[in-house]
Order: structure tokens, then sequence, then C-alpha cells
């Protein structure tokens, strides 16, 4: 794609996501009804559980990218799978953090190792060594396979993740989504805050995918550099 | 007593956009420094 075309494509996406974001505050905050039991604290469902779909798509894409990667050793495929590690790192912080301020009025407590909590918090430390594991290997080849098989083992954690509530007792609330537990009312809110997340998922992988490019753009210039001393 | 659950609602939508800032932030210093990094490649293969 040429350089206007791209910024073509970042403009409409921005201009989309702006008006995502606008709405979904609108719908999480003034359309959807208060819930008869938390009351507004309910509100933070139509952020914490968008930001944690949003950090399972990240590692997913993390994962595809990973083994094609390694079917094509194409350097694109390892920007795309870090870019996409580094964004599910930071929805996943951000479940981590809503989460325990939401259980604190709730359940008492700000934290329990039940196995929803636990496999999460695992995820997110294996993505954050995934990220931290690329800065220890100095050959941009050999990292990128090592980053990749690491990328596809780590995402053994995440059906864990998803499918625990339905594997073991847990008092993590129950999937409400496929369970039909969420209120129709309450559906229009939680679909434009998902719509809106996936979009700045979106900005931000391009955005952190074109910062990939322009560092690989260096690297190439100090090797022209070094050959032409 | 049990604090305000307002006070939990602000807490969790101020972190999201904490988080989300500080991301934001990052990647901004980021392409800033390799923007200058460019330049400097720039200038030093033109003077060869």
């Amino acid at each position: 794609m040429s350089e206007s075309g791209r910024h073509r494509v970042d403009a409409v996406l921005g201009a989309l996501l702006l008006a995502g974001m606008v709405l979904a505050l609108y719908m999480a905050f003034l359309h959807a009804p208060r819930e008869k039991t938390m009351g507004d604290l309910q509100r933070i469902f139509y952020f914490h559980v968008p930001a944690a779909i949003t950090g399972l798509t990240a590692f997913a894409v993390n994962f595809a990218a990973s083994l094609m990667y390694l079917i094509r050793k194409n350097r694109w495929w390892d920007s795309l799978a870090l870019a996409a590690a580094e964004l599910g790192v930071v929805f996943t912080a951000i479940v981590l953090v809503t989460g325990p301020i939401w259980a604190k009025p709730v359940w008492f407590v700000w934290w329990t190792w039940s196995p929803r909590l636990t496999s999460s918090l695992v995820l997110w430390l294996l993505y954050a060594a995934y990220l931290l594991l690329r800065n220890y290997v100095p050959d941009p080849e050999r990292r990128a396979s090592v980053s990749a098989v690491f990328g596809i083992v780590a995402f053994i954690d995440a059906p864990i993740v998803w499918f625990s509530i339905r594997w073991w007792r847990d008092i993590h609330p129950a999937p409400m989504l496929e369970t039909g537990g969420l209120s129709p009312s309450m559906r229009p809110a939680f679909l434009v805050c998902w719509i809106a997340f996936q979009l700045l998922f979106l900005y931000l992988l391009r955005r952190r995918m074109a910062l990939e490019g322009a560092r690989l753009d260096i690297e190439q210039m100090q090797r022209q550099a070094d050959m032409s001393r | 007593m049990n604090p305000n659950p307002m006070n939990y609602l602000f807490a969790a939508y101020a972190a999201v956009w904490i988080i989300l800032a500080i991301y934001l932030y990052s990647i901004h210093s980021r392409e800033k420094k390799l923007r200058q990094e460019i330049d400097r490649l720039k200038r030093l293969l033109a003077g060869k």
C-alpha cells in the first residue's frame, strides 16, 4: 500500500475509533440500564469484558503470526506477532487492574487465586516474558524464531483462561454471553463497547507495526552505513 | 464502612485511561527516537 493510502486508512480508522469511543461511553453510562444487585458498579463490565476479549484476540493474532513466521520466514509476520503480543499485554493489564477494583466491593477481596484469575495472570506473565525474551536475543532471525516458538507455546494458556469458568468451580461469574445471562437491554451497550475496543486494537496494532517497520529500516540503514565505512 | 461504589467505578475507568495513555506515550516516544535515528543515519549515508 502507498504512503498516502496508509494515511487515508489511518484517518478513517482514527475517525471510526473516536466515534466508537464516544458512543461506547454514552452507551455504557447513559443508555445501559442500572443493574439491580450491583447498581452502577456493574458498568465496569462494559470495558472489563471487551478488554479481556480484545486481549485474547491479540494473543490469537500473535499465535497465528508466529505460526506464519515459522512457515514463511518473513519478518512481516514477526512484526505482527510482536505488535499483537504487546497489545495483548496492555489489554490484559486493563483486565487485571479493573477486575480487582470490581471484585473488592462485590466479593470483599481484591484478589483470589481462582482458576480464571490465576490463568489470566499467568497469561499476562507469559507474554510479558515473551516481550522481555526478545531483548535478550541479538540476532534478528534467531530472535524471531525463538519468539515464534515461545508465542505458540504460551498460547496454550489462552483456551485455559476462556474455558476455566466452564471446567472448574470459580468465584468468577459464569459465561453470560453464551448462556443468555446478560439482559437483552444491556446487549447493545456491550456490543458497542466491544466494537470500540476492537477498533482501538486495530488502530494501535497499525501504529505499533509502523513503528516496528521504521525500526527494521534503521537496522538496514545501519548495516549499509557499516558496510560503507 | 463500605466506600461509595461510584468511587470504584471511577477508579476502574481512570485505570483504563491511564494504562492506555501510558502505552500511547511509550509508542510516541519510541517513534520520536526512531525518527531522530533515521535522520542521523540519512545524514551519515549522504555524507559518505
